[in-house]
């Protein structure tokens, strides 16, 4: 009979999370609720790396100006990830291409990715959760 | 009689803005609102259909301010109020969805 031997120490108990959003931020909640996610994992010591595909790109634009819609500033919380222990966030190329999007928010670290380097990201993590 | 169009999906709903692309007539209007003033990033896109039929452009401006879209030179900015106006300056109203 085997004996299972628990790993010791915390190890174990971190995950490599991607969180993939592909929505437009203010009509829906999408954008804000995986936010949340990145945020709590975050804070639970998890290793939490954020995609932005799709219609998410549009959650990058510079000059948002939500009070418009009594809502908050996606771009703003984007920005504060780093100092809650977020890893990496990253963009994907051709859905920014195909929307005519050049540039992005200021002070907003986000590294572009191909479509080869997607596969990677979804093939490395451990989770993958889509909003 | 010229009818007034609302679109609120963003460009990636590419059926139905090709559904409201061939029901343009010649004199219709196109009010973007909500994701819809997305398609503003498109505009000056040569290829892009749906402007270029269109007699007019108008975008929401709470809407686009909120989203970060900018006007470009073929659209004009419009608030509530105005919105209402165009309405009653049009034979109908019809909302794509």
């Amino acid at each position: 009979m085997t004996e299972h031997t628990p790993k010791q120490g915390n190890a174990s108990l971190t995950k490599n999370m991607l969180i993939v959003n592909q929505a437009a931020p203010y009509s829906k909640s999408n954008a804000k609720e995986a936010l949340d996610l990145a945020l709590a994992a975050a804070t639970f010591d998890q290793d939490v790396n954020i995609l932005f595909t799709g219609d998410a790109c549009y959650q990058l634009l510079n000059q948002q100006q939500p009070e418009y819609a009594d809502s908050k500033n996606i771009t703003r919380m984007l920005k504060a990830l780093p100092i809650y222990g977020v890893n990496e966030l990253y963009v994907d190329s051709e859905s920014m291409a195909c929307r005519n999007i050049d540039e992005l928010a200021d002070g907003l670290s986000v590294k572009q990715v191909s479509p080869e380097e997607i596969k990677q990201l979804y093939q490395n993590a451990d989770a993958v959760i889509r909003f | 009689m010229a009818i007034l169009h609302t679109l609120n999906k963003p460009p990636s709903h590419a059926a139905l803005t090709s559904e409201l692309t061939n029901a343009l007539l010649s004199d219709d209007a196109v009010l973007l609102i909500e994701d819809g003033v997305y398609h503003a990033l498109e505009i000056e896109n040569p290829e892009n259909s749906l402007f270029a039929k269109a007699a007019k452009i108008y975008v929401l401006k709470d809407d686009a301010l909120c989203r970060g879209i900018s006007t470009p030179s073929k659209a004009k900015l419009v608030t509530y109020d105005e919105f209402v106006k165009l309405s009653t300056e049009h034979h109908k109203v019809i909302s794509w969805y």
